[in-house]
């Protein structure tokens, strides 16, 4: 399978700025912000001076004026690393119409190009990245997964061509393994339907934003399906359970609709306890302007 | 009101409005897949939708047929018809008061009322007849069994006409309308006119009024019953008591019918003739009947007992009467004039088991002696004496004779102590004829003389019509006594296949002597080892006995007429009832009673013996509350035309066909199915 390129998306998005929300800690130089403190251009504060402080620190100058010895506290800038993550579910090959093998317009096609866009991106501004596959079919549903690092883009791109969506609920899971593989803090993007239990991604989106991550997530969705805007009577069939059900969409239009709302409640609630940015796409739409919300980190 | 089809010959084609319902429910799945990502958010809704749509198509379904029913039925064209009076358009100005007084007329309105539906009936008149009511002149008719014209001529005045219901009585006797129908259109007399009948229409009191309603018809009469508001009819009536004898007492066996609809437990009391009471309690059964039994002390001297179930709706058929005979065979003394060294020797000793086998049997209770002079013969104290070749036939002979006199049955069985030149003389008007001799027939029993057949119409031998008939010709006879003279054949009662008479009788007064011309114990024969000998000699004792009470038992029914043979005699003749006596009205054979009054009666002889004992008792079918077919049905049966509307239903089905298309329509509207 190839990665369905978008060049606009690719052109724009290398012209933006990925920058963390959180402090980092990388290991080279860059445009993060990192929790280290270390002498830098940036001051973050002074304190009294303590035994063991190399005295180097010392700011003589505060010592001059105030004849109390302090130690200055400066912020280095630093690389972040970034960790893209598929959602390689079987429901993310639907696309819009009910058609299955038009791979641009499927959920799944979205997602590699998002992806692969925002390697691209991080690869050209010199951040590592890295690509985490969570369920796939090729994988046996296991995870797969490319550590970040600055010479990751060939791994990623070959793995984004390689896999193929498939198998059932593996988000939760896939999601707990990503925070216990991950040593740094990254900002991690993940790109999914969510089309799970909420109870159970949340609660690890949870866990992997108390490891001091910053989270930004893409919703992939199908507003035809949200909104019940299907044929009179056709017969439904998902990719992770192998039953078909006929159903009268006009019939329950409106209880679905009740129900979706229900549901983006959940999610909302669950994003905004993981401190989250959430961001929306439907396939109808535009995947461009949701991809820049995600990197500018402007929620929603 | 009821409910008829105009095009019921095609009531096979209804189940073809089943089709669609049937198309409804085989639902063509859809064919067109859908790939569908968003399975999650569908499996959350699911449960909800398909409870949502199920509830809806259920509903949705159920219209339907009640549509396509609605307009089924309208097809088979429906027709409620109901009855109505055929009242006239035209002012009537003659108008008959037809009321009944049959004994149903007697039930109360409701429990808690005392007022019975003739009385509500003359106060309805009378109320009516304080409105205006115009031109109208009145005739008053009351039927039972039979009609009475209560007013001289039709009268115009309310004042008369209202004050003659107070001569109304209420009857015990059943009702009969077609009568007071005929009698009514007579007083018309074919100038039209109206008849308000007031009646119950209970039991069978419709019966055979079909031309009278054609005439009325005819006639331009109209017939307009009165709704009398009895509130749940309910009845309780004894339709049969049978009184039995027992060893100690008597046990009166009885059916308690109610009519109603709840159950509920009712006392029942028994009066005898000497005044006692004995109560007992019985479940009924809703429009059902129940046997029951009550146990009576010995009643010795017979007569007509009484039970009545206390039911407070309708109170005048709660007594029932019934016979009391007379027990007679449950007292006997047996006379043994050879009692033997050893029981077995006794003369006695068969007959002694023979009439009370283990103990009960028959329910006869015997007293054995010796000697006659040892006790005075009494009908007190006993109905039936056995002498069993007996020694002294002077013993007591004056109260033996009167004994027998007054009703008293004896039998005697000669042997070797009989001496019959005393016997002749001292028994000679307690025998049919003297004896002659005593004569050997054979030495050893397989040689002994055979019983021949009886007549087995007469009493004594009727048990022996369902079989046992072989056990005479088995029972053989060793010694006879003949007799001087012939005895006219009805006095014999049994004879031996040589034509010699065996077993005679005699009836002396009011009783009856029987004499066996042989041994009643093995001397005489094999008898007492024959099966014929226990039920021949029980027999004997209810026949000797129970004839001793006298009289015949007859049992009529209120309304009816007794007809009773009597011996001629020119002594006077009375019926005796609770105590009032009254004249016998003569017939050729004997005499006749017109019961109106259920009761018990006695005919009796001026100072005499009662000749007869007369039960009467109330019409059962009379009782019988519960109104069977309404007259204005049996009317609309009749003259539909007069007595009837009808109102077509199919419009109406229609209407509610379209109302429910309609409802249909926007229930469907959006097609609404299940997941």
């Amino acid at each position: 399978m190839s990665i369905p390129w978008d060049p606009v998306i690719n052109d724009r998005l290398t012209r933006l700025h990925l920058l963390a929300r959180q402090l980092v800690w990388g290991m080279n130089s860059g445009n993060h912000r990192s929790n280290r403190v270390t002498q830098s251009i940036e001051f973050v504060e002074h304190r009294t001076y303590q035994p063991g402080d190399p005295i180097s620190a010392i700011d003589w100058k505060v010592f001059a004026r105030t004849d109390r010895l302090m130690i200055r506290r400066q912020q280095a800038d630093t690389d972040a690393q970034l960790v893209l993550v598929l959602d390689a579910t079987g429901d993310m090959q639907s696309g819009i119409d009910g058609q299955v093998g038009q791979w641009e317009d499927s959920k799944f096609g979205k997602a590699l190009t998002s992806l692969a866009a925002l390697t691209m991106m991080s690869h050209k501004r010199g951040d590592p990245v890295g690509l985490w596959v969570c369920g796939s079919e090729q994988q046996g549903g296991l995870n797969g997964f490319v550590p970040p690092s600055g010479r990751t883009m060939h791994p990623i791109f070959h793995l984004l061509s390689s896999v193929q969506p498939g198998g059932g609920s593996a988000l939760a899971e896939g999601l707990t393994q990503l925070t216990m593989q991950l040593r740094r803090k990254s900002i991690v993007i993940i790109v999914s339907d969510w089309m799970e239990d909420p109870v159970a991604w949340g609660n690890a989106l949870e866990v992997m934003a108390a490891s001091g991550h910053d989270i930004r997530c893409l919703q992939l969705y199908s507003r035809q399906e949200w909104e019940m805007d299907l044929p009179e009577s056709v017969k439904v069939y998902g990719f992770e359970q192998q039953t078909e059900q006929p159903i009268q969409p006009a019939a329950m239009k409106e209880i679905f609709a009740e129900e979706v709302a229900r549901y983006v409640s959940e999610v909302d609630s669950w994003s905004s306890r993981a401190n989250a940015i959430w961001v929306r796409s439907a396939l109808e739409d535009d995947l461009l302007g949701a991809l820049i919300q995600l990197v500018r980190g402007r929620v929603r | 009101m009821s409910l008829h089809w105009l095009n019921a010959g095609i009531w096979w084609l209804l189940p073809l409005v089943g089709l669609p319902i049937i198309a409804h429910l085989i639902r063509r799945p859809p064919s067109q897949r859908w790939a569908f990502g968003s399975m999650y958010l569908l499996s959350r809704v699911q449960h909800k939708v398909t409870k949502r749509n199920r509830l809806h198509d259920w509903l949705l379904l159920l219209l339907r047929i009640v549509l396509l029913s609605m307009l089924g039925l309208a097809i088979l064209r429906p027709e409620v018809r109901w009855t109505v009076p055929n009242e006239q358009q035209e002012y009537a100005r003659n108008v008959v008061l037809l009321v009944d007084t049959s004994l149903s007329m007697a039930q109360t309105l409701d429990e808690r009322s005392d007022q019975t539906a003739l009385e509500w009936a003359k106060r309805d008149i009378q109320g009516i007849l304080k409105e205006d009511i115009g031109e109208r002149q009145f005739q008053v008719l009351t039927f039972d069994a039979s009609v009475d014209v209560v007013l001289d001529d039709w009268n115009a005045d309310t004042t008369v006409v209202s004050a003659s219901l107070s001569a109304i009585q209420q009857s015990e006797m059943a009702g009969r309308l077609a009568g007071g129908l005929q009698k009514a259109r007579q007083l018309l007399d074919g100038q039209g006119g109206e008849i308000w009948l007031y009646s119950d229409q209970s039991g069978r009191v419709a019966d055979g009024i079909e031309d009278e309603i054609s005439l009325l018809v005819q006639q331009n009469v109209a017939l307009i019953p009165k709704e009398i508001p009895i509130q749940s009819p309910s009845n309780m009536v004894i339709t049969s008591a049978q009184y039995s004898t027992g060893l100690e007492g008597g046990t009166l066996r009885f059916v308690l019918q109610h009519y109603g609809t709840q159950s509920q437990e009712v006392r029942c009391v028994v009066t005898l003739p000497d005044g006692s009471e004995i109560n007992t309690f019985v479940q009924t059964i809703p429009n059902g009947e129940v046997e029951s039994f009550v146990t009576l002390p010995r009643v010795s001297d017979g007569g007509i007992g009484q039970i009545e179930v206390l039911d407070e709706r309708l109170k005048l058929d709660n007594q029932y009467h019934f016979h009391l005979p007379k027990i007679g065979a449950s007292r006997v003394l047996l006379v043994d004039g050879d009692p033997g060294s050893a029981a077995i020797d006794s003369e006695v000793y068969y007959l002694e088991r023979a009439l009370t086998p283990s103990s009960v049997g028959a329910g006869i209770v015997p007293e054995i002696l010796s000697d006659l002079s040892a006790q005075e013969p009494s009908i007190e104290s006993h109905a039936v004496i056995f002498l069993a070749n007996v020694p002294n036939p002077a013993s007591n002979l004056g109260a033996l004779t009167e004994f027998v006199r007054s009703g008293g049955g004896l039998f005697i069985s000669l042997g070797g102590n009989t001496d019959i030149e005393r016997v002749n003389q001292l028994w000679k008007h307690l025998l049919p004829s003297a004896i002659k001799d005593r004569k050997t027939l054979a030495s050893d029993v397989a040689l002994g003389i055979s019983t021949a057949l009886p007549e087995l119409s007469h009493p004594l031998f009727q048990p022996f019509a369902r079989g046992g008939l072989n056990g005479f010709p088995n029972t053989k006879w060793l010694e006879v006594f003949r007799l001087q003279d012939v005895v006219p054949e009805e006095n014999v009662l049994l004879s031996l296949e040589n034509g010699l008479p065996l077993i005679v009788e005699q009836k002396v007064g009011k009783g009856r002597v029987c004499i066996l011309l042989s041994m009643i114990d093995m001397t005489g024969g094999n008898f007492p080892l024959q099966s014929i000998y226990m039920p021949l000699m029980q027999k004997m004792t209810t026949y000797l006995g129970g004839s001793a009470s006298g009289g015949m038992r007859l049992s009529h029914t209120v309304g009816e007429t007794v007809n009773v043979t009597t011996p001629q005699t020119d002594e006077a003749m009375m019926w005796m009832s609770s105590g009032v006596s009254s004249s016998a009205q003569r017939t050729a054979s004997g005499v006749r009673l017109d019961v109106e009054q259920s009761g018990p009666h006695t005919l009796i002889i001026d100072g005499g013996p009662i000749l007869a004992w007369l039960t009467v008792n109330t019409d059962r079918a009379e009782s019988d509350v519960i109104v069977p077919s309404p007259i204005l049905d049996v009317a609309a049966e009749i003259a539909p035309e007069a007595f009837s509307r009808r109102e077509e239903g199919a419009p109406w089905l229609v209407l509610v066909a379209l109302f429910l298309g309609l409802l249909q329509a926007l229930l469907s509207f959006p097609k609404q199915e299940t997941i």
